[in-house]
């Protein structure tokens, strides 16, 4: 039986991540992660209620994983060292939480024996560390150690930029039909969620409803702070991508480690500390 | 706002956030996204009154 974890946000990403692989896999086990901060996580079994009416209810496993402990260790660990190195960037929140999801996502595989995993990273939200390609490839590498293939079917879908501007927020037609239709025909996952049935609205990625399908996070707030009015207006895009791939080579190395402790001592080690 | 006002605003908040232990840096957060949530509604029902309002006195004439 092929079998495949895939990162499940409930967001329109990572639910045409989970349409295409339910295509080519057996078995899905969509894992969502909770943790201090993150609200209204039964949001998420929205979509995977469609998911299922789709395929069937035997096709995907859905487990919600309390991962507070690992995104407190992963954040505070050798914090002062850190700070020194890398100042402000240890509030780089979304990149260290995604990795903690993908630590214990890894936790997870090994555990059970599973050697693929997916999510719905995208090449148009290249200002979240963990979307970056400097990112990925990094975890590519951690997931291929441990003999595991990491993939990203939606990483080249296109985003509607034009649709999700704040002028088509306030929903007063501003754009004429036949504009907002050359629009619904782009390569996104929307359109393609669309055309599979799952979903019957286009460009759902910039309504509402893609919000009230996913956890609520507002430490996205304190990241853009830091990211578009402290970091990037005094460093710059080119430094932003040196230390992305600095910073997360370092810990996803020291992860890594823990790791291949975690996997030869099961019970024993360090890491069985931080799971829940 | 001005550059420079965006980046001495945005080292003070990301200096207070990077002093903060787990919890209270997340409630520090959860209180910055709320306050942002209030301006961000806030801007957006203004200017879409406004615009409904020049759009109903663009078609009574």
């Amino acid at each position: 039986m092929k079998r495949i974890v895939i990162l499940y946000s409930g967001g329109v990403d990572s639910t045409a991540a989970s349409v295409m692989m339910a295509k080519q896999f057996d078995q899905i086990h969509l894992l969502s992660f909770t943790r201090l901060g993150l609200f209204n996580i039964e949001r998420i079994n929205l979509n995977v209620r469609l998911l299922e009416a789709k395929f069937g209810r035997d096709k995907f496993c859905h487990v919600i994983i309390n991962i507070n402990k690992l995104f407190k260790m992963i954040s505070y660990a050798r914090y002062f060292q850190g700070l020194r190195k890398y100042g402000f960037f240890l509030l780089s929140t979304c990149g260290l939480c995604k990795l903690s999801m993908h630590i214990r996502t890894l936790i997870y595989c090994l555990d059970n024996g599973i050697h693929f995993v997916a999510d719905g990273a995208n090449k148009n939200m290249s200002y979240f560390p963990d979307q970056t390609t400097e990112y990925i490839n990094e975890v590519k590498d951690l997931y291929a150690r441990f003999k595991i293939n990491y993939l990203n079917p939606v990483y080249d879908f296109d985003c509607p930029e034009r649709d999700i501007d704040w002028m088509h927020k306030l929903r007063n037609n501003i754009y004429d039909a036949s504009e907002n239709d050359s629009l619904t025909k782009k390569n996104t996952t929307s359109q393609f969620l669309l055309d599979e049935g799952i979903l019957n609205i286009p460009n759902a990625k910039a309504e509402k409803i893609n919000q009230n399908t996913q956890a609520r996070c507002f430490q996205l707030v304190l990241y853009n702070i830091f990211l578009y009015w402290y970091f990037l207006p005094t460093y710059g895009d080119k430094k932003y991508k040196q230390f992305i791939y600095d910073f997360y080579k370092e810990r996803i190395q020291r992860l890594s480690n823990m790791l291949a402790d975690y996997q030869n001592e099961r019970g024993r080690s360090l890491l069985h500390r931080y799971l829940e | 706002m001005s550059g420079i006002l965006k980046r001495i605003l945005g080292f003070t908040l990301c200096f207070i956030g990077i002093c903060l232990p787990y919890r209270l840096r997340i409630w520090f957060a959860e209180l910055l996204g709320w306050i942002f949530q209030g301006f961000y509604l806030a801007y957006f029902s203004i200017v879409k009154f406004i615009i409904r309002e020049l759009k109903c006195n663009k078609i009574k004439p």
